[in-house]
């Protein structure tokens, strides 16, 4: 009796979750299908070809990414001391980040193409990560390689049991959006089979990965927190709006503001809060600042253009203007931002830089040398430059700049 | 008979069980005033109305199924699933609004069939279910939108998101009349009084008539479809699609209802106590926020009231239980 009743209950939650990949299975066929998605974007590398500087053959290919390799291990002091340029700032005195950077031999990785590349991804979970992937994707597709995806829903656990399944299907190099920091044994484990890994968007305590392609974070914070502290001339009151507690991304770039709002005695930062990148929790937070604050705050540190649109409304609703706000460029944020005449600095993280580490992925296999840390530039920007990044005829959730993405991908992520 | 008897006990157990939730109200009002005056300013009354409306929408839901000893792990998928759905059909236009609203509700209606299906049908322990319908429904989700939420919230949607009406949001409003309505179904209907059987002693309920399969299924529906309403409201009031909008409102509303002292063992709660929880719960954390605390003395906070809330609910309990033992055994 009890056995049946159990036998029933399971044929229900299997009946269910059966139904659930059934529905997965019939609309994916640009997500999961990497095949389709290949072709698509195959057809559409030979329309773009003509207009563009990628008409190369594979060889002219190979050789600008061995260049790339080279050029980009000083892609990071470049950028700490070129980036502040791009807003009209210069450091005010901060140690550029160390990043340990070598260039690092792959000769014991090379081998003849065509490659089969493994990317452990953090799978369709938000338009970014949805970018991320496609771009990745068209990239592969273009250049020949062969992906094996697999997305982790961003679940660590799940993560590792992906990059066990890449190993298996034996993928000859392995790019790694990291969960968390269990990702540490699969990706030792898959040095030890003598694969070479890219960690691509995040950072795991190993030394074994032979590249990491990110984004300074600490930069970002730092560059969006000295414009503020440049618009006020110096001194005033603020308000900080940072992402989620305990993910590097959201802490580093609170690092960066925290080190530059430290040398201005005359900078009061009111409050400092989380927002999870979140509209609904941004505009939470921002009403309560404005409650307790009214019109004393001079400008708004803010680390992602997400809680920016709760903001914004937010003095929309209180009937006051928008103060000074630093931002991400998320298409939401600049449609808002024109809308409303909004004062902004955007510094980019465009999730488009993931070709960036299947480039490296490529000269790793290539046997190429490669640099430890590569630092991936992004678009910065005022609002006085907004006109030319806004997509008024593109979804709110567009990460701009979109350029990489073709039309078609665009509009079949219902995203333009 | 056993329907009588079983009755009786809640009238009394009410009294102490009441008690809790309104000093807990109280103790909240008054740290108030000493953590961050800021906290009557009536802007920020108002916007906690709404703040606590909303939750208390879906915190109501959640009680009516832990009356009937089940819970609804899945309401926040729901809200979440319920702003795609409506920024995908209606397209961004009002002409399309009350086309998607309906699309809105018939899809809240399949979420709690589910449920109830699981749960009565097949006897799934309702957290597994629950917790099975929310991977169902986050699959559908991402196989639907690819994770790109897409599309934009419609102009009037977003209208009376935050309007006010005689200085008060409309969503405050509209919740408040919901839960008046609802709270008058559990206390006068047929219907209520069912509720409160089929959740104090089903055994006794089916022998005294009551159809508590179906009663069960109306609760969960009813979760499910108060879930919904919260999220058109969120989502008016945030007039934006975001992948973030439900999350937290699982765990929020249950704990809210229990706030309230509405039993996890069933039979026991109601509209207005669970109204009393979100109350607690959205001021608690409003006026933390105000006081410019960091975020993990948020979280202490929020932990302790929850726990605290549990903690004085199962030893009242308990000593109740004790007393009352013989006379539910009928």
């Amino acid at each position: 009796m009890i056995r049946r009743g159990r036998r029933s209950q399971m044929v229900s939650i299997i009946s269910l979750v059966a139904a659930a990949s059934l529905v997965a299975a019939c609309s994916s066929g640009s997500s999961d299908s990497s095949e389709s998605t290949e072709t698509a974007a195959a057809e559409t590398a030979e329309e773009t070809a003509a207009e563009t500087a990628e008409e190369e053959s594979a060889d002219e290919v190979e050789e600008t990414v061995a260049e790339d390799a080279q050029a980009s291990s000083n892609a990071l002091a470049t950028a700490w001391e070129q980036d502040w340029g791009a807003l009209g700032l210069s450091n005010p005195g901060l140690t550029p980040t160390d990043a340990g950077i070598v260039e690092v031999d792959t000769s014991q990785y090379a081998k003849e193409g065509p490659y089969r590349i493994g990317f452990a991804s953090q799978g369709p979970t938000n338009s970014w990560a949805t970018i991320y992937d496609e771009t990745l994707k068209a990239a592969a597709a273009e250049a020949g390689v062969t992906l094996e995806y697999a997305g982790a829903d961003g679940k660590e656990d799940k993560q590792v049991n992906d990059i066990n399944d890449l190993l298996a299907k034996g993928v000859d190099a392995l790019i790694v959006t990291p969960m968390g920091p269990a990702i540490k044994a699969p990706i030792e484990r898959a040095a030890a089979e003598g694969v070479p890994v890219i960690l691509c968007t995040g950072i795991v305590d190993t030394d074994t990965n032979v590249s990491r392609v990110d984004r300074d974070n600490r930069l970002n914070g730092a560059l969006a927190a000295e414009w503020v502290a440049a618009k006020m001339g110096g001194s005033g009151s603020i308000v900080m709006l940072a992402g989620i507690p305990g993910v590097p991304t959201a802490e580093s770039r609170l690092e960066g503001a925290n080190e530059v709002f430290a040398q201005y005695p005359d900078i009061e930062v009111l409050d400092s809060q989380y927002t999870n990148w979140s509209p609904t929790e941004g505009k939470t937070v921002m009403e309560q600042m404005i409650t307790k604050y009214g019109d004393s705050i001079d400008a708004i540190w803010s680390d992602s253009g997400l809680q920016n649109v709760g903001v914004i409304q937010a003095y929309n609703e209180a009937g006051l203007s928008v103060p000074p706000i630093t931002a991400e460029p998320l298409n939401g944020f600049l449609k808002l931002a024109k809308e409303n005449n909004v004062e902004f600095a955007a510094i980019g993280y465009p999730p488009t830089h993931s070709a960036d580490c299947l480039e490296t992925a490529i000269a790793a296999l290539q046997g190429e040398p490669v640099s430890s840390f590569v630092n991936v530039g992004v678009p910065i920007f005022t609002d006085a430059e907004i006109d030319d990044y806004v997509r008024m005829d593109c979804s709110d959730d567009l990460w701009i700049p979109a350029e990489a993405l073709s039309d078609e991908l665009l509009v079949s992520l219902n995203l333009c | 008979m056993s329907l009588a008897t079983s009755t009786g006990q809640q009238e009394r157990r009410v009294s102490w069980s009441t008690l809790t939730p309104a000093l807990g109200l109280v103790v909240v009002a008054i740290a108030a005033i000493l953590v961050a005056p800021e906290f009557y300013d009536p802007s920020n009354l108002a916007n906690l109305s709404r703040q606590a409306a909303i939750l208390a929408l879906v915190a109501a839901g959640q009680s009516l199924v832990l009356l009937v000893r089940g819970v609804d792990l899945s309401v926040g998928a729901t809200i979440t699933l319920t702003m795609v759905v409506v920024a995908r059909v209606s397209q961004g236009s009002d002409d399309r609004l009350l086309f998607a609203i309906f699309a809105a509700l018939l899809v809240g209606l399949a979420i709690g069939l589910v449920n109830a299906f699981l749960v009565v049908a097949r006897r799934v322990p309702p957290f597994v279910a629950t917790i099975a319908t929310t991977v169902l429904i986050l699959g559908v989700q991402t196989a639907w939108t690819q994770g790109v939420p897409g599309g934009s919230v419609p102009p009037a949607m977003a209208t009376v998101g935050t309007a006010r009406w005689f200085g008060l949001p409309v969503p405050t409003i509209i919740a408040a009349v919901v839960l008046l309505a609802l709270a008058l179904a559990l206390s006068k209907t047929v219907w209520g009084k069912w509720i409160y059987a089929t959740g104090g002693n089903p055994e006794a309920a089916r022998l005294a008539g009551v159809p508590t399969a179906r009663v069960t299924v109306s609760s969960y529906i009813a979760c499910s479809l108060l879930a919904v309403l919260a999220a058109l409201l969120l989502g008016g009031y945030i007039g934006y699609v975001d992948g973030y909008l439900g999350v937290g409102y699982d765990l929020d509303s249950i704990a809210a209802a229990v706030i309230g002292g509405t039993s996890f063992a069933g039979g026991v709660g109601g509209v207005g106590r669970a109204t009393i929880g979100a109350i607690i719960i959205a001021s608690a954390l409003n006026m933390i926020v105000l006081s410019g605390a960091e975020e993990w003395i948020q979280l202490v906070v929020k932990g302790v009231i929850i726990a605290g809330a549990v903690a004085i609910q199962t030893t009242s309990w308990k000593r109740k239980w004790r007393r009352k033992v013989p006379i539910g055994r009928a």
